[in-house]
Formats: structure tokens, C-alpha cells, sequence
């Protein structure tokens, strides 16, 4: 099942990919999905290394130690989180003067897909939780997640948006502005899901 | 019109596609209990497909 999870993001994302590239342009793709894919390797890397959260099940496609699956995973479902913003609001995201309404969306849908998700791959152990929260959901999955999801999407959107508007459609200034930021986002991240942490030990510990 | 709507059809698609999978994994594997962690996403997709949904029919160029 996993291997089939696998499979299914990797069609997932050549699907968003042919959406972006008729909507937007190739340069947008490689942008896009490029500066997502050098920040969830990153991320990965960082979380697994140094902190106690969790580990991965046993993943067939792997770089450098990481489930291929994690390398799209941000880029795939923060496109899904701002296009469904954007027609709700009926209003683009990158090319908006204003955002600050959008964000709050772009947080809840990637909090409603970590909800969904994480119930999912508790199933077959996709992830293995070595934290001992507090408070879980589905799967019990640690209460924490849907904000890590939802805070890394705002992150990465609002990060890609700067940069896109900055560069004038160079797919490859972009990537390297988005490499450069992505240990940034990594920190701002998890400096937040820290704060959500203690928040929520605060708030139902016993 | 039916192309223009498959293509933002897309994004939504993708969504489906998982929790066709995850509903399906969920009841094969009697994890009712799990289900329910499919509703907000569910609920969200429906009102943003609505709204591009109107939209796209609204439109005469579509």
C-alpha cells in the first residue's frame, strides 16, 4: 500500500504540474515544484536528523535517506491549498496586490489535508510518531501536525510569491532565491509548531 | 466548456483521488473510526469547486 501511496502522489503531482503549466507557464513549473523539492528534502533532512518527531515506514522511492513522496508533498498539496483559495476568493494569489485574506485559507485547507493524511498513513505506518503529545487526532496523530501543514504552506506560498514577482519569470533565479530562503522557512516553521506545542501542553496537560 | 472544466477540475481531482483511496483503505481495514477525518477536507473542496463551478458556467467565455 505504501508502494501504491507512492505512485499515487507522483501521478498527483505530474497532474498539478500540467496544470500549472497551462495556467501559468514551464517557468512557473520548474519554480514551483524546483524550490518545493530543495525545501522538503531539506526539511526532511533537518527533522529526522535533530529533532525527536518521527521517522518514515518503509518507503520503496527514497533520495538521500528521504521518501520521494516528502519531496513533492509540500509543493503538491500548497498548489492545491492556493488554487482552492483563490477560487473561493476569485482571486489569484500571485498576481493579487493583497493576500493577507487568502492566508488564513491556505491554512485551513492544509490543515484539513494533514487531518485527512496523517489518518491515512497511520493505517500502514507510513509515519512513525516517537513525540509523546499530549493531545492526538485520527491516527493519533500529534495534535501539533495540521499547524506544522498549515504554517509550511503560508510559509512557502507567501516565499514563492515574493520571489516570483521579483524575477521576471527566470525559473532559475527563482529556485535559487527559494533555496536560500528555505532554510528560513524551515526555522520560521518550526519556531511556530515549538509555540503551538507548549500552547497545547499548557492548555491540556493534566 | 468541458475542457476549460476538466483543467480546473485538476486540483480538486487530486483531492478526490486521495480520499477515494483513504475512504476505501479506511472501510477495507474496518477503521471506521478513522473516516471522520476526511469531512473538512471534503467540506472545503465542496465549497471551493461550487464556487469555481458557478463561476465557470457564469462565464460565456468559458
Amino acid at each position: 500500500m505504501i508502494l501504491l501511496t507512492e505512485f499515487i502522489i507522483i501521478l498527483i503531482a505530474a497532474g498539478l504540474m500540467f496544470h500549472a503549466w497551462r495556467l501559468e507557464s514551464q517557468a512557473y513549473v520548474l519554480a514551483f515544484w524546483g524550490g518545493g523539492a530543495v525545501l522538503g528534502l531539506l526539511r526532511e533532512l533537518v527533522v529526522v536528523k535533530f529533532t525527536p518527531l518521527y521517522t518514515y515506514g518503509d518507503f520503496t522511492l527514497m533520495i538521500l535517506g528521504v521518501p520521494i513522496i516528502m519531496i513533492l508533498f509540500w509543493s503538491n498539496f500548497t498548489y492545491i491549498a492556493m488554487r482552492w483559495t483563490e477560487n473561493i476568493l476569485d482571486r489569484s494569489f500571485t498576481d493579487s496586490p493583497r493576500v493577507d485574506d487568502q492566508l488564513p485559507l491556505i491554512f485551513l485547507v492544509m490543515a484539513a489535508i494533514a487531518i485527512a493524511v496523517e489518518a491515512y498513513a497511520s493505517q500502514f505506518g507510513m509515519i512513525v510518531w516517537k513525540a509523546e503529545p499530549v493531545l492526538t487526532l485520527w491516527g493519533d496523530t500529534p495534535a501539533i501536525v495540521p499547524f506544522g501543514y498549515g504554517a509550511m504552506g503560508v510559509l512557502y506560498a507567501l516565499a514563492f510569491r515574493g520571489v516570483w514577482l521579483r524575477v521576471a519569470g527566470s525559473w532559475r533565479q527563482a529556485l535559487l532565491y527559494l533555496a536560500v530562503l528555505s532554510p528560513v522557512i524551515i526555522l520560521m516553521q518550526l519556531g511556530f509548531l515549538l509555540v503551538v506545542k507548549v500552547l497545547i501542553g499548557l492548555s491540556f496537560s493534566a | 466548456m468541458p475542457n476549460r472544466l476538466w483543467l480546473n477540475y485538476i486540483p480538486y481531482g487530486a483531492i478526490d483521488l486521495i480520499l477515494v483511496i483513504a475512504i476505501i483503505s479506511e472501510l477495507v481495514n474496518k477503521r471506521f473510526d478513522l473516516l471522520l477525518a476526511n469531512v473538512p477536507l471534503l467540506g472545503i473542496g465542496l465549497w471551493s469547486f461550487s464556487r469555481k463551478l458557478r463561476e465557470a458556467l457564469d462565464d460565456p467565455a468559458d
